[in-house]
């Protein structure tokens, strides 16, 4: 006799089947309503939700793909796709700060299983470290401006003040107001030099590879000791011919190993100087 | 790939384009380039300027871009129909090359031709045995057709 909760689980087995072939048909309404029923059927089984997420991420629905993937991790603490799909919706509902978190989880679960979406997770990531970023030195430029203004008219004050308190001789105020100009301009200094850490333009040629020309995010290096972006390497070992690319000595993809270190350079490259995650998207 | 790593040389072009070297779209389509070569110095093309369309293949960079002189040049590896002969843009291409590296091979090949390796024999044939007709010949077409 099988038990209850087994009827049930391969109830909910045939509507979530079912529920696939109308997401493959596009008829994205009727799936909803098929991983619905599964789910209320079994609500310990997190699939259902997972599937209903995608759909509602197919629709756009960013609020109701929160809502789903929120309720699987608290199923499943290690699902990729759940945390990929949050911190995409987070991502397209102006919560980068959040949609980091989520996605640093999917990239590492996706690195662990050697996931198909792991370039896509990562660009999603680099989109919300990128928007993260953007949002915290806009904020932070208008707190500088403000702050400097501040400043800058304290500094004014104490020296108005200081020549008005001391009758002071006419070289004794000269001087004041010298000094006065050089404060001030070793603070603008000292501001820009702020400003200019939140932006930048060029990305160093070791954090990009030679084939795909953008940001590394699973190089590996050859037996010549240069390192490619994974899938661009296979390809060309594939298509063009069993050599290394630059050097041109035959090599072939057995050679090939990953290059962990330089991936968490280019990481923590791009965390030093967050407007780079901007050529890594 | 292919359109993103073309938008990545256009991008690379901007920031910091090459001397002596142009180019960029001729048009809407990415895949379609045009670009301008300065005659080198101490060749017998300096002061012409010479334009070469670039067309890329749908699987870019695996393999090479088709790349052709517009303007007429009096060259032992470039042809009647702007066709070049050289290695990287066969055999020996490789996805690691990028425009702006075909771009200063050309440059290259105008200041040092391979006779030994010709696409018009005549030429190379003039070349090797009378160099100051060549150099005349060469000079006399890069005023004639890439100088306006």
């Amino acid at each position: 006799m099988k038990g209850a909760g087994e009827q049930a689980r391969q109830t909910a087995e045939r509507l979530k089947t079912k529920g696939n072939e109308c997401f493959h048909k596009n008829k994205i309404g009727a799936a909803i309503d098929l991983y619905t029923e599964a789910f209320t059927l079994c609500p310990h089984w997190p699939v259902p939700l997972v599937n209903r997420a995608l759909c509602h991420k197919k629709n756009e629905d960013w609020n109701k793909v929160i809502e789903d993937c929120e309720k699987v991790i608290q199923l499943d603490t290690d699902n990729l796709k759940a945390h990929f799909f949050l911190g995409l919706a987070q991502t397209n509902t102006n919560r980068p700060h959040l949609a980091v978190q989520n996605l640093s989880t999917a990239l590492k679960l996706a690195r662990n299983t050697e996931s198909t979406i792991k370039e896509e997770v990562w660009r999603t990531l680099a989109r919300a470290k990128f928007e993260s970023h953007s949002r915290t030195a806009a904020e932070r430029a208008v707190r500088r401006g403000e702050l400097l203004q501040r400043l800058k008219s304290l500094l004014k004050e104490d020296v108005s003040r200081r020549i008005k308190d001391s009758d002071s001789s006419l070289p004794d105020i000269l001087e004041q107001q010298e000094e006065l100009e050089r404060d001030t301009s070793l603070l603008e200094d000292v501001f820009k030099s702020d400003e200019l850490k939140y932006q930048g333009e060029d990305v160093p040629n070791w954090c990009t590879c030679q084939l795909t020309l953008e940001v590394f995010h699973e190089p590996v290096v050859t037996p010549c000791g240069i390192s490619y972006e994974n899938q661009v390497l296979l390809e060309h070992l594939r298509k063009v011919g069993e050599f290394d690319p630059v050097t041109r000595r035959p090599m072939k993809a057995k050679d090939v190993r990953k290059n962990i270190g330089l991936r968490n350079a280019v990481e923590s490259y791009l965390d030093d100087n967050p407007w780079a995650w901007y050529y890594a998207m | 790939m292919a359109s993103k790593r073309i938008q990545k040389e256009l991008q690379d072009l901007q920031k910091d384009p090459p001397t002596s070297c142009s180019a960029g779209p001729a048009g809407e389509d990415l895949f379609h380039w045009q670009a301008t070569i300065m005659g080198p110095q101490d060749s017998p093309y300096q002061g012409g300027v010479f334009f070469i369309a670039i067309h890329f293949p749908p699987d870019y960079p695996f393999k090479p871009p088709k790349v052709n002189f517009q303007t007429k040049v009096y060259h032992p590896n470039v042809n009647s129909q702007g066709s070049i002969c050289l290695d990287i843009l066969k055999e020996q291409w490789s996805p690691a090359l990028t425009i702006s590296k075909v771009l200063l091979s050309i440059c290259s090949l105008l200041t040092d031709p391979n006779p030994d390796d010709p696409l018009v024999p005549e030429i190379a044939h003039i070349y090797k045995t009378d160099r100051q007709r060549y150099e005349e010949t060469a000079r006399e077409w890069t005023r004639k057709y890439a100088m306006s």
